[in-house]
């Protein structure tokens, strides 16, 4: 616990803007690591930390701040401006869709929320790219999906493991 | 019993708290689509004019490249480390490879002179101009982006150094791939594996001619042979053959590993994961359209049609390439 109320404000300030720093970090992260893989297929994880953030803090990332990151997202990757920029935007539409529809979740049942989510969205980006005149294909693409669905739980643990010092760090 | 009295006003008598969450919610989907709007407004610009978040985009070069770099130092230091150890660990054996290589290249060297003076009295005869390689700048492959959609790395150089969109980047390997995006300090390469990337490419055993195109997970072997008995080995080297006029010929583009594999893989001479130095060239031959533009051009107006044949063209469309040249 802070006394000083201007570090505890300079806290939750911080806290708030935790979703968002940490899939920025992501997307800055993925840039720097080199390809581990001979086909080069990460989980996507910018994706996976905005949906997991969008279920735990929805209120921490309204649609503008999800537009922001994917422009971000969008020039980091080298991909047209456009792509993540709606795909990030629709995802918490649809995180926000998902919370409505599932009041008392089990583990499982998140699971398969995302993805069809990360489903969704990777077969949006497939025709965003194809629309924007550098169709891609399609395997490269349903690989990262797949891996990033299996990451799924190692994103809900990195996050949760963020509240949770976060919820802390503001008690 | 008391009976309900109908409002006096038309105004509705729903407790403020409730009107105030209806507003909100309101005010939240209307802000939802703007949102929206603006999201698709910028891919249908994006897709209208491809060049015309050029200078934001290499805006966000230059202030990601010092990021990415530093996020990879340690990455970089750690594959430094091992390298050298692995390096350390085969040096008997490498050298003594070196050096049966070094005597066969001595041999090779000793009847260089006469075959060099002989292909210049005919280029003499035949008043043959052959373009010369122009470096522009050297500089170091920081960051590899894993995207699935793309396969790119950002490099040190930028227009500062005077690094334009469409140049060949080229590293001591061999072809990395050509420049897409450029900032101030940083350019984005885009890399031979990118489902975009065509290279017009011979093979140095046979001399035929083909396409090396990435399909973004791996690069393959685009090509049209006449005859059934002549077949890839595993093995064959694949360099550029110049044609399209972008890239200067004769650079190791990579080899076939998988000839039965239809269309047949090639592993990159420059193995993407770890780049290093990269060469920064002129364009081997200048375009006679100079408006060409970074990555996302239409493609029936942004590249050269060697270099970048539409996509759904099958390969049996190429005419079948005559006889054996002599390879770079």
């Amino acid at each position: 616990m802070t006394p000083d109320p201007a570090a505890r404000r300079y806290q939750y300030r911080l806290g708030l803007a935790m979703p968002a720093v940490s899939i920025f970090l992501t997307i800055i992260g993925l840039a720097a690591l080199p390809l581990p893989l001979p086909f080069g297929i990460l989980p996507d994880f910018p994706l996976l930390f905005l949906l997991v953030w969008g279920v735990l803090q929805p209120r921490l990332l309204p649609l503008w701040l999800a537009l922001l990151l994917g422009i971000i997202a969008d020039t980091a990757e080298g991909l047209p401006i456009g792509v993540q920029t709606l795909v990030f935007p629709l995802v918490i539409l649809m995180t926000g869709a998902m919370l409505l529809r599932f009041q008392s979740r089990s583990h499982l049942v998140d699971w398969i929320s995302a993805a069809l989510v990360i489903g969704l969205a990777t077969f949006l980006e497939w025709q965003l790219m194809a629309f924007l005149r550098q169709p891609t294909a399609l395997l490269p693409l349903a690989l990262q999906a797949a891996t990033t669905i299996l990451a799924f739980p190692l994103a809900v643990s990195a996050c949760l493991g963020i509240e949770k010092r976060l919820r802390r760090w503001a008690d | 019993m008391r009976r309900l009295q109908p409002p006096a006003s038309g105004r509705s008598h729903r407790p403020g708290y409730a009107r105030r969450d209806s507003n909100l919610a309101l005010f939240g989907a209307l802000f939802s689509g703007v949102v929206l709007l603006v999201a698709i407004l910028l891919l249908l610009l994006q897709r209208a004019d491809p060049t015309r978040f050029g200078a934001f985009r290499a805006t966000m070069t230059d202030a990601l490249a010092p990021v990415t770099s530093l996020a990879r130092a340690p990455i970089d230091a750690l594959r430094f480390t091992g390298g050298g150890l692995a390096r350390g660990w085969q040096a008997i054996e490498h050298n003594r490879q070196l050096e049966k290589e070094l005597i066969a290249a001595r041999r090779k060297a000793r009847q260089m002179p006469e075959m060099q003076r002989e292909i210049e009295r005919l280029q003499a005869l035949l008043r043959l101009h052959r373009p010369e390689r122009v470096l522009v700048a050297t500089g170091v492959a920081s960051s590899v982006a894993p995207s699935g959609a793309t396969r790119s790395a950002i490099v040190s150089v930028g227009r500062e150094a005077g690094v334009t969109p469409r140049m060949p980047a080229i590293a001591p390997e061999g072809l990395a791939g050509r420049i897409t995006d450029t900032g101030a300090r940083a350019s984005r390469i885009m890399l031979l594996s990118d489902s975009m990337s065509r290279v017009p490419v011979l093979v140095a055993r046979t001399g035929w001619a083909g396409l090396a195109q990435g399909t973004g997970a791996a690069l393959v072997f685009v090509f049209d042979v006449a005859s059934e008995r002549d077949q890839l080995l595993p093995g064959d080297r694949l360099v550029t053959s110049g044609d399209g006029g972008l890239f200067p010929p004769g650079i190791p583009v990579g080899r076939i590993v998988d000839p039965r594999h239809n269309p047949p893989r090639i592993a990159p001479a420059a193995n993407p994961e770890s780049l290093g130095i990269v060469m920064i060239e002129k364009a081997w031959m200048e375009p006679l359209a100079t408006d060409i533009p970074a990555r996302g051009t239409s493609p029936t107006a942004a590249r050269p049609p060697v270099d970048r044949p539409p996509v759904d063209r099958p390969p049996a469309d190429k005419p079948p390439t005559p006889p054996p040249a002599a390879a770079p």
